[in-house]
């Protein structure tokens, strides 16, 4: 067992292999040793912390992603897969400011196909849609004006949806 | 019903009408019709994409604010996703806001009462410590303007994360859409404009719209991007930039366009390009097909060496002569591991003088070459050594090649293709010498022949023959209108005969003489493995299909392809009863026999039939 502290103070208890799901937090654990108490994880609110831990524990008889892949194969890897899993695409339900949370933090704490996924849900948000419809979802203001925004729209015709 | 891109065609007009529109009855009419059509779409979208359809529904409200049944539509599919709480607050701002439409407020009371109930009868069961199920409680608002209603809150991703998670998030959008993403606002074009991958190894035109193919000018612009110059840097110096741009895929392009591809992007790119897919026209394949004889030629002294990067290519072109556009590409690209040629050219291949021999070696693995110069009918007059070059390269790489694709062209003499894992023939009157065959079946794992080719495979096997590896086998046998197809029926039954234990996929199809019942009663015995059986447009009735059907064979059977035969319903039932799907396109039968099938019977029932 070990014990994560989420920035606002919360500890919780986790299981070894849910923790090594994270590999900052396996490194860490291997340069400590077994006896590695209380590990702080400073920049993660409690309520994403938990549901980070939420996906660890799900995922945690997975094999390990293989560290050290070339850039090569892993992006050929990504293009193939742009499925989402379906218990992972009900998890990833959330608002954006949760999602991203959750990206940051598994950024942060190196758990790559949570990453990834998370990604891919943006990614979602993304695809197909045109601009106007990304400023909706992502509630962006146009800062382009009317002549600047026209001129990369014709650079750009053939990419413009009609 | 319309589809949804019929509908996408409908918004477009009736938007564009809008825009042109002065007259303010008229105005109204359109915005009343447009609210529909976005409603329809809504709901055409609302079981699979519910951000969409959210969207879709929030343009109706815009259209027409005070009498909406916007509310009602994202109420409704706020339901359908659990979200009850939001759809409850949807509907009391559309109550507020539509004071007048009687008919609408009372369908939204109504609404509101039953989710209320449900909302209070699942409150006695949950607890109310789900996480999991954050949803759209906090955002919320009563005061009804369209972003509080959203059931998110909205962050803008480019801002809140990291460059590198960026550019992960970007890995997994199609080019199209990231380059029209540039007008989002000007953090996403900076952000976008200065990410590596997207230049380097994502660039890729097929996309493109045939009315609108890239132009020049777009053209420059990215080959700036990905030569990370300035917009204002002269296009010669960048001849020579140093750069590293992996992948490029130029389809759907201007001619200028592509004239533009050959002379700069190939000249700049040439020693970092690892995948290149091109559409040429005909004068442009010209273009580079000179090109490239000019690398070839300027060896020693110039830059304009060969390519040590190069390992992918494929070619749509248009040459009156593929097989010295082959030579100079090989010549070239020696690192090529896959070349496909797709040559459409209505003129007759033009005779060439016999090659050189190839000093090094050759390590191509996938070799695909079609030219659809010829048109496929027997007794078309060939130039009998227009295609030495390509069979002088089969020869080379028979120690290195695993796929072999050929289609119209004929080869003569060939060695042993000891690594030949998949092979593919078609429309060629000259024959592929196939004697050599037996030396490396053992290792095929997919063949793909025409009318033409079949007998000659078939002729080739013998007893000691092994195919045990062989995975898919498709046999299209489609002959000439007035001959048929050339397979004789005992050479079927040798067919039939074989014994083939790994075969997962058969088809023979487009067979036009009679199938004799016994052939499948061999064939249950002999496929242990087959999953995917295509028997399309072949003479087949219940009596057939019976040997299939009442001895429950093809144990692993899942799909079986009937189009265009003659088979009946008591056989299809039959079929699906044993959990098997089927085409069934073209096929006789009565509606309630369908019906079954499609919606009962639980099996994969396709039907083409407009």
């Amino acid at each position: 067992m070990v014990t994560l502290v989420s920035s606002d103070g919360v500890s919780f208890n986790v299981d070894q292999k849910v923790a090594s799901r994270s590999a900052l937090i396996k490194n860490m654990m291997e340069d400590i040793g077994e006896d590695a108490g209380e590990i702080p994880v400073p920049n993660v609110s409690s309520n994403v912390l938990k549901k980070v831990i939420e996906y660890c524990t799900y995922h945690k008889d997975d094999p390990l992603p293989q560290s050290g892949e070339d850039e090569g194969t892993s992006a050929a890897d990504k293009k193939k897969s742009t499925v989402i899993d379906d218990w992972d695409y009900n998890f990833l339900q959330v608002d954006q400011e949760m999602l991203f949370e959750i990206i940051l933090t598994a950024n942060y704490l190196d758990i790559k196909p949570l990453l990834d996924v998370g990604c891919k849900t943006v990614a979602n948000m993304i695809k197909g849609k045109t601009p106007e419809e990304i400023r909706r979802t992502f509630n962006i203001a146009n800062d382009f004006t009317p002549e600047e925004e026209a001129q990369i729209r014709r650079e750009n015709e053939w990419a413009e949806d009609r | 019903m319309s589809t949804l891109e019929e509908l996408k065609v409908l918004r477009k007009k009736l938007s564009d009408a809008l825009k042109r529109s002065q007259d303010e009855a008229k105005t109204q009419k359109i915005k009343e019709n447009l609210a529909k059509v976005y409603k329809n779409m809504a709901s055409k979208v609302a079981p699979t994409d519910f951000t969409k359809a959210i969207e879709y529904s929030k343009y109706v409200i815009d259209l027409m604010p005070t009498q909406s049944p916007g509310y009602l539509t994202i109420g409704k599919i706020l339901q359908e996703n659990n979200k009850d709480d939001a759809a409850l607050k949807m509907y009391q701002i559309g109550l507020k806001r539509c004071p007048e439409d009687d008919k609408l407020r009372h369908v939204l009371k109504s609404q509101m009462e039953v989710v209320q109930r449900r909302l209070d009868s699942s409150f006695k069961q949950e607890k109310p410590t789900q996480t999991t199920q954050r949803t759209s409680k906090s955002s919320l608002t009563e005061t009804g303007s369209l972003t509080e209603v959203t059931p998110k809150t909205c962050i803008d991703p480019m801002t809140t994360l990291p460059a590198e998670v960026v550019e992960n998030i970007f890995t997994h959008v199609p080019f199209r859409t990231v380059v029209r993403s540039m007008r989002v606002s000007k953090t996403w074009q900076t952000t976008i404009e200065s990410m590596r991958h997207v230049w380097n190894s994502r660039i890729n035109f097929s996309a493109a719209p045939k009315d609108r193919p890239v132009s020049v000018k777009a053209m420059e612009r990215y080959f700036k991007l990905a030569t990370k110059a300035s917009p204002t840097t002269d296009l010669d110096e960048l001849k020579h930039a140093k750069n590293n741009i992996r992948v490029i895929n130029l389809l759907g392009m201007h001619s200028k366009s592509q004239e533009y591809a050959i002379n700069q992007w190939l000249g700049a790119f040439w020693f970092s390009i690892e995948r290149i897919n091109l559409s040429l026209d005909g004068i442009n394949t010209i273009k580079f097909a000179s090109h490239l004889k000019k690398r070839a030629e300027l060896i020693p002294e110039h830059r304009a060496s060969p390519s040590d990067t190069i390992t992918h290519l494929k070619l749509f072109s248009s040459s009156t002569n593929v097989d010295a556009l082959v030579r100079n590409i090989i010549t070239c690209m020696p690192k090529l591991i896959s070349l496909e040629v797709i040559n459409n050219h209505n003129q007759k291949t033009l005779n060439v003088v016999t090659p050189e021999p190839f000093k090094a070696p050759l390590p191509l693995s996938h070799l695909r070459v079609e030219d659809n110069t010829i048109p496929p009918r027997l007794g078309a007059t060939f130039a009998p050594n227009a295609y030495k070059e390509i069979a002088s390269i089969v020869e080379h790489c028979s120690d290195t090649l695993t796929g072999l694709s050929l289609s119209a062209i004929p080869i003569e003499y060939t060695r042993p293709l000891s690594k030949l894992t998949h092979l593919e023939l078609a429309t060629s009157n000259h024959l592929m010498e196939i004697r050599y065959l037996p030396n490396f079946m053992a290792k095929l794992q997919h063949v793909k022949l025409d009318n033409h080719h079949t007998p000659h495979f078939l002729n080739s096997l013998n007893k000691s023959t092994s195919l045990h590896q062989l995975k898919s086998l498709h046999l299209d046998l489609l002959g000439p209108l007035k001959l048929g197809s050339t397979l004789v029926p005992s050479r079927v039954h040798d067919l039939f005969n074989l014994s083939l234990p790994s075969l997962e996929t058969l088809s023979f199809t487009n067979y036009m003489s009679n199938i004799v019942p016994g052939w499948f009663e061999l064939l249950t015995d002999r496929l242990p493995t087959l999953v995917h059986l295509d028997l399309t447009n072949c003479k087949l009735g219940d009596i057939e299909m019976n040997a299939l059907t009442k001895r429950n064979k093809l144990t692993n059977l899942e799909f079986i392809g009937l189009k265009d035969t003659q088979v009946t319903g008591p056989s299809l039932i039959a079929l699906a009863k044993r959990k098997v799907g089927m085409d069934v396109t073209g096929l006789d039968m009565r509606t309630d026999t369908f019906r079954w099938l499609a919606y009962e019977s639980g099996v994969t029932v396709k039907n083409d039939q407009k």
